[in-house]
Order: C-alpha cells, then sequence, then structure tokens
C-alpha cells in the first residue's frame, strides 16, 4: 500500500475528544496521493474536521499513526515541517487573519518561514491573484465582507505553497458565483503545482468535481471512490444523511412515476439530454 | 403597515478617510408584518450591513431606519429595538459561552431583568419552538450539540427574547442537508404560527425558493430587484452577472425549455415542473 505516491496515509486512525465517550474518527485506513484531489462528504458530527485536523498535527491520533511524507505527525521535531508542506483553511475566516492590511495578511506566513523580500512579493501578488483580492489589498482584513475574508484565508494558505491543501468548508459563505470562481481558480493552481487537495463541502456539485470522495458516517469513511460510483449509490448517502444531487432526486422520482431512467444521471445536463432521447 | 421601513439609507464605512466605502446607496425597503422577506446578494453587496441597520446596531450615515415608527438614530429607542428585532449571525453557536443549553437561551431573558418563573417559561416555549424538547436538552453543554441542534439553540435563544422581527444571516450556512431542511421548515413555521416578520439574508437561491414571500437583491450597495422570487429568478442571466445563480427549480425548467420540452408553471417548487415532464412523457408516448 505504502507506494511513493502516498503524500499522506492514515494507519488504523481514531480519536477521542477530552471526555468523549465514543471516537470521533474511528480506525481510519486512507491515503491521500501526490496532487490528488478529495472532496470529503459527510453529515454535521460525522468525524470530518476531526478527520482533516489530522492531516497537519493540529490533532495527534489516540490510535494508530498519520505520515505525512513519510514523517510521523506524532513526532514533535516534524511539526513544522509537516505544516509548511499542509496548509489549512478553516469554515470562519475571522480566526484565521492576524495583519493590520490584506497584503500584509498574506505575507505573514511565508516572511515566518524566512523567505527572501523578492520570493515574499511574488508569493503575494500570485496568491492574490488567485483569490482575487488584488485591489483589496491595502485594506484592513475588518473591513472586508465575509467572503472577502474568506478568500483572504484562502490567499494566506496558497502562499505558503503547500504541496497539499486542506479546506475545511471554505466556500460555504461566498456567494453562488465566487465559490464557483474560487473552486475554479483552486483546481487551476492545483493543475499548474501539483498540489493536492482536500475539500470539505456539503454541496454535492462541488464534491462532482473532485477525483476521488470520501463519504463520512459516524467517525468512519464509508465509501472511497469516483463522485460518479459514490453518487449513484443513494443508500449510501441516505445512511449518511447526505441527498443525492437535485437531478438525481428528479430521475428517481420519474422513476417512481413509472418511467425508465437511468440510475446515473447526476446534473441537469445529464437528465434534459435522457429526456430528449426518449 | 409596513413593521420596517427603510428610508433612502446610505451608509458608508470609514467616512473622509482612505479607506472610504460606500456600502448602502440610497436604499428604500418596506418589511411587511408577517412576510419572509429574503435579502440576496454577493460577497461585499451590503446585505450584512442593512441587517445590522434593522435593529439600530449600525445607524446610516445618511437616510432613517423606522421600527414600528420608531427611529434607529434616536438613542432612547434602542433598548425597546434590541427587543423587537432579534438579529441571529452568521456562525452563531461561536458565540455560545454558557455551560449549558438552559443557560445559553436563559442569558437574554435574564438581562432584561425578568422573575425566574418567567425566564424559565420563555426558555422551554423556545426551545420547543425550535423543535428542541427542553427537558432533555436544557442541562446538555452546548459543544455536545451537531451542528443542526447547535444553530437552533441560538435561534432560541434569541427568540426567547420575544422579538417581533428576526432577522437571519446565512442560517443554513454549513448545516447539512438533514439539518437543513429542519431549519427552513422551522422558519416558516414561525412566520406562520407564531406571527413573526421574517428577514432572511441568504446566498442560496433554493432557501429563497422554499420560503420567501418577497425578495430583494443586492448589488454593491443599491437595490438590482425588488419583488417576488418567481418574477426575479426568470432573469437568469442578470443575476449570474452579478454572483448569484437561480434555483434548482428555475434552471430545471429554462434547460427543459430551451431543449424543447415544456414546462409552464409559474412555480418554483421542482414537484410542478416534474409534472410538466410526465405530461411531456405521457403526450410523446401517445
Amino acid at each position: 500500500m505504502k507506494t511513493e505516491q502516498n503524500f499522506i496515509s492514515f494507519d488504523g486512525v481514531s480519536y477521542f475528544y477530552e471526555g468523549g465517550e465514543s471516537p470521533a474518527i474511528n480506525n481510519i485506513n486512507a491515503e491521500i496521493r501526490r496532487g490528488e484531489f478529495i472532496a470529503v462528504l459527510g453529515a454535521n458530527g460525522s468525524g470530518k474536521s476531526t478527520l482533516a485536523r489530522h492531516m497537519n498535527a493540529l490533532l495527534l491520533p489516540s490510535r494508530g499513526r498519520v505520515l505525512v511524507n513519510g514523517m510521523d505527525t506524532r513526532n514533535a521535531d516534524k511539526t513544522m515541517e509537516i505544516r509548511r508542506l499542509v496548509g489549512m483553511v478553516f469554515q470562519n475566516p475571522d480566526n484565521q487573519l492576524v495583519a493590520a492590511l490584506v497584503e500584509e495578511d498574506v505575507a505573514f506566513g511565508p516572511e515566518n518561514i524566512g523567505l527572501e523580500p523578492g520570493e515574499i512579493i511574488a508569493r503575494v501578488d500570485a496568491a492574490l491573484r488567485v483569490a482575487g483580492l488584488e485591489n483589496l489589498r491595502n485594506r484592513p482584513p475588518h473591513l472586508l465582507s465575509g467572503g472577502q475574508k474568506q478568500r483572504l484565508a484562502i490567499a494566506g494558505a496558497l502562499a505558503m505553497r503547500p504541496d497539499c491543501l486542506v479546506l475545511d468548508e471554505p466556500t460555504a459563505m461566498l456567494d453562488p458565483g465566487g465559490r464557483k470562481e474560487i473552486l475554479s481558480l483552486l483546481l487551476n493552481f492545483k493543475k499548474e503545482r501539483g498540489m493536492a487537495m482536500v475539500f470539505i463541502t456539503h454541496l454535492m456539485e462541488e464534491a462532482l468535481l473532485s477525483d476521488r470522495v470520501w463519504v463520512m458516517a459516524r467517525g468512519r469513511i464509508i465509501a472511497d471512490g469516483s463522485p460518479r460510483q459514490v453518487f449513484r449509490d443513494t443508500r449510501l448517502l441516505d445512511n449518511a444523511g447526505l441527498e443525492p444531487t437535485p437531478a438525481a432526486l428528479t430521475a428517481a422520482r420519474l422513476k417512481k412515476a413509472g418511467w425508465d431512467l437511468p440510475d446515473d444521471i447526476l446534473d441537469l445536463d445529464e437528465l434534459v439530454d435522457f429526456l430528449c432521447r426518449l | 403597515m409596513p413593521i420596517i421601513r427603510v428610508e433612502k439609507v446610505c451608509h458608508t464605512y470609514s467616512p473622509g478617510t482612505p479607506l472610504e466605502v460606500a456600502a448602502l446607496k440610497d436604499i428604500t425597503l418596506e418589511v411587511q408584518r408577517g412576510e419572509i422577506l429574503a435579502l440576496a446578494g454577493s460577497t461585499g453587496s451590503g446585505k450584512s450591513t442593512l441587517a445590522m441597520m434593522l435593529n439600530g446596531l449600525l445607524v446610516p450615515t445618511k437616510g432613517c431606519v423606522l421600527v414600528n415608527g420608531q427611529d434607529t438614530r434616536l438613542k432612547k429607542n434602542r433598548r425597546d429595538l434590541w427587543r423587537q428585532v432579534g438579529l441571529v449571525f452568521q456562525y452563531p453557536e461561536y458565540q455560545f459561552f454558557e455551560e449549558n443549553v438552559f443557560k445559553e437561551v436563559a442569558f437574554g431573558p435574564s438581562n432584561m431583568g425578568l422573575p425566574s418563573a418567567e425566564i424559565e417559561e420563555r426558555v422551554n416555549r423556545s426551545l420547543e419552538w425550535v423543535g428542541l424538547d427542553p427537558e432533555t436538552i436544557r442541562q446538555r453543554s452546548p459543544w455536545t450539540l451537531s451542528g443542526g441542534q447547535k444553530r437552533r439553540v441560538a435561534l432560541a435563544s434569541v427568540l426567547a427574547i420575544g422579538p417581533n422581527v428576526l432577522v437571519l444571516d446565512e442560517p443554513t450556512a454549513g448545516i447539512d442537508p438533514a439539518g437543513k431542511r429542519q431549519i427552513l421548515d422551522l422558519i416558516k413555521n414561525l412566520q406562520k404560527k407564531r406571527d413573526l416578520t421574517v428577514v432572511l439574508i441568504t446566498h442560496n437561491m433554493d432557501d429563497i425558493a422554499r420560503t420567501a414571500d418577497r425578495l430583494m437583491v443586492l448589488d454593491r450597495g443599491t437595490v438590482f430587484a425588488l419583488g417576488t422570487p418567481g418574477k426575479i429568478f426568470e432573469d437568469h442571466r442578470g443575476l449570474r452577472a452579478i454572483g448569484l445563480d437561480i434555483p434548482y427549480a428555475a434552471e430545471a425548467k429554462s434547460r427543459l425549455n430551451s431543449a424543447g420540452i415544456p414546462v409552464q408553471t409559474e412555480s418554483l417548487n421542482i414537484a410542478e415542473v416534474e409534472k410538466e415532464i410526465i405530461k411531456y412523457l405521457r403526450l410523446k408516448k401517445q
């Protein structure tokens, strides 16, 4: 199992919060390969965020181990290096902003690791461009809107040029246009730099763009496969407290009404196409 | 009669400095008693600024806001305004600080200096209104609840103050599909059964299609559209151009129509669209 390509691996990882009776994540065995885009789906409380926080040593396993680029996250000497390799963006941007100006906030990480000024400027410029914040670079972060702050948190993480970026519902507060834009910019960045991405989301249409989907329920990964494979399994989704895509639901209801539709309709294009061919 | 009147409101942050931003420009709006009014707009369009004006947390730099006829600019009205208009912020559960659910929900009524029997009654009633059983949940730590439950406790703690108007800023953000549905049903119920007026701020067009009576769309601080969701969602191109989307049912309707499958319903309810599809399939079969 342990090939060169595995960038992060979980070996039998469980985690108990203090005072918690049952594990928040339970015997997780999984790998993230270099350059891969994994979407993590699951109901609230299914263990998604706990799993994510193990990927850069923010949490350490109660049982089992997590390896990042071969380094055990429990090894305190490696923590700094692991966090440089694996960036993290959380849901609530207010807890992640540190500086007085947008551009200083993005420069904070690169400055801390002692990069050359020229390199810092290049990275800050690139990150602001990706996040669509170039014209707000001289504003204080507290004057930004909620969605703009979320973009800023993403820019700060990108400026560290991580090998893997873990995003915990980073688009929850963005408008639909901004959400699509950020995701496509992240995908470009990922393609150009070979960055792996772990994307926690409630939105099926975002997960459809991933290479692989993990579905979590009650602390376990109950499905690991391509979005198409995973999304056509309605019983599995139901068991995880998730909903099929709206188009899949329409297809299912038409089927129930006696019309013969295939099981693998996931979006409107496919639905309309099929209906036209009937 | 409108319960809130927003009259020619402008708001500028950091006026007279290089950081000056005009967040709202000449906004006029009447919120009718008992309606669910949705407020949509892309990031930075001024939605949250407007929300904070509805109970005097923020006062317009020009124009005025009247709640039940009371001007929010007058200091003597403020205390009463906070009680009349309950604001539920984005991710309200991040503001929990009490050790159990009872204390969390009782915080508002306690601050109002109510007698303990009244506090007790208000806490129980608000928890029931949000669909939580007061007996089983009152002693639990807010931190041990699921995301959807936390959100409902936050809602209950605002309801316990006894507002006539609820202003909800992205109430379903970050909640899973099942929890989302519960919260939307709950908002509908509060309007219908408890006579509350609701201002719902959201990016989620399906949430709007499911709950709102009227919709106001803001774009960079100005009114882009104001009317019924059904009418406004017909302007796909316009909405997309300002960073918004249209609900699934509207999208389905338009794609089907342009593919030659006629869908005539005005409704934003997907069940109605599906009925039309079935009609088409039947005709085709004959």
